[in-house]
């Protein structure tokens, strides 16, 4: 289907976009990569009156190591995020998750950010921006302010972005000395995840020190499934002792039902990719 | 068609084609009607090669479509009712 009309603006500048959304009001649209919002527009499902485009804004396109994080512009693709060498060598479990994101051409449009801002509750990219506890920043007219993940993503497709903000920036903590792994459970290959787990691990000695697991589409937004991560803390770097500590991934979680999966088989899922991604970034 | 999950290059194994002629021995000129006649044979094709790879767990039957959830069920159904 072709959009409804819609003023259109082009900005260069994230102040000039900031200014572009409170000029339009509430429902207008910030544009990225347009791989979430074109089909939204195109399906009808949002009409809004104006689309801020900011593909053309050079902050937002930038990768900078800031010493103990990597700053990534929220107009990345989220090809440049799976193959940039610096998220490669100090935030793999980013870089793997967003080599899993749809096909090729849609990594090549789409953006971290966006990915991001949109919030659709079976993107990978969310799920490993919280387990890597990720921080947002969010420009708006009075200011920037940065958001933790487990602040940014608030419900089904809602962040923090206020209507009249745009989302700026990534910042995203080295994880050196950690283990990563994504594990994606979707029917074919470009398809969303039915369910996903991200992990992160840290082990010293052969004992699991630390740990972090995320979930995507078990609920409205990610979730950091803390069970778990409580459980692993203190055990042996072992398949056995990391499937018990997996065993509490879907508590808490209240996943939907739909074509692909009811919530059982979702928690099913849940419990054996659990195991799966940390014992894979345990190197168990 | 978001949730049609067409199957694209990458979820297909690399497969060799050939062709096999038998001519019809009850039509004067060997000819058969084809169509529909290899789309009837593969579902129960595959749904007897799933079967097959799990009936060592206690599967006798495992409903179309042949989706993990459906596999996952059938598992779950002959593991409470123990191995047959």
């Amino acid at each position: 289907m072709i959009p409804s009309a819609f003023d259109y603006v082009k900005a260069t500048t994230v102040d000039e976009a900031v200014a572009a959304l409170v000029a339009a009001g509430e429902d207008a649209k910030v544009l990225g990569g347009g791989q979430s919002l074109l089909p939204v527009l195109r399906l009808r499902l949002n009409a809004p009156s104006t689309v801020v485009d900011i593909s053309n804004v050079a902050e937002i396109r930038t990768i900078t190591d800031e010493g103990s994080s990597i700053l990534i512009g929220a107009g990345v693709t989220t090809d440049e995020v799976a193959n940039n060498a610096l998220v490669k060598a100090h935030a793999p479990l980013l870089s793997m998750t967003a080599d899993t994101v749809a096909d090729r051409a849609i990594r090549h449009r789409g953006t971290f950010g966006g990915s991001c801002a949109h919030a659709d509750p079976a993107g990978d990219l969310p799920t490993a921006a919280a387990a890597l506890d990720c921080e947002f920043v969010i420009a708006g007219p009075g200011g920037r302010r940065t958001v933790s993940a487990s602040d940014f993503f608030v419900d089904f497709f809602t962040t923090a972005v206020g209507p009249d903000e745009v989302l700026v920036a990534v910042r995203v903590p080295k994880t050196d000395g950690w283990g990563a792994h994504y594990e994606k459970f979707n029917r074919t290959a470009q398809a969303w995840a039915i369910v996903g787990v991200a992990a992160l691990v840290k082990v010293d000695g052969g004992v699991i020190t630390d740990a972090r697991v995320a979930l995507t589409n078990m609920g409205p937004k990610p979730i950091r499934a803390t069970s778990v991560e409580a459980a692993l803390k203190g055990q042996p770097a072992t398949a056995d002792a990391i499937k018990a500590a997996a065993a509490s991934a879907a508590d808490g979680t209240k996943p939907t039902s739909d074509v692909h999966a009811d919530a059982e088989f979702r928690s099913h899922l849940a419990r054996v990719l659990t195991g799966r991604a940390v014992a894979a970034a345990a190197g168990a | 068609m978001g949730d049609y999950l067409i199957a694209s290059a990458a979820d297909l194994p690399s497969f060799i084609t050939d062709r096999t002629v038998t001519p019809s021995s009850t039509h004067p000129l060997g000819t058969k009607g084809i169509g529909e006649a290899g789309a009837i044979a593969s579902t129960p094709a595959i749904v007897n090669g799933v079967v097959d790879a799990i009936r060592h767990l206690g599967v006798n039957d495992v409903l179309m479509p042949t989706s993990p959830q459906n596999v996952y069920r059938a598992l779950q159904a002959a593991n409470k009712g123990g191995a047959a």
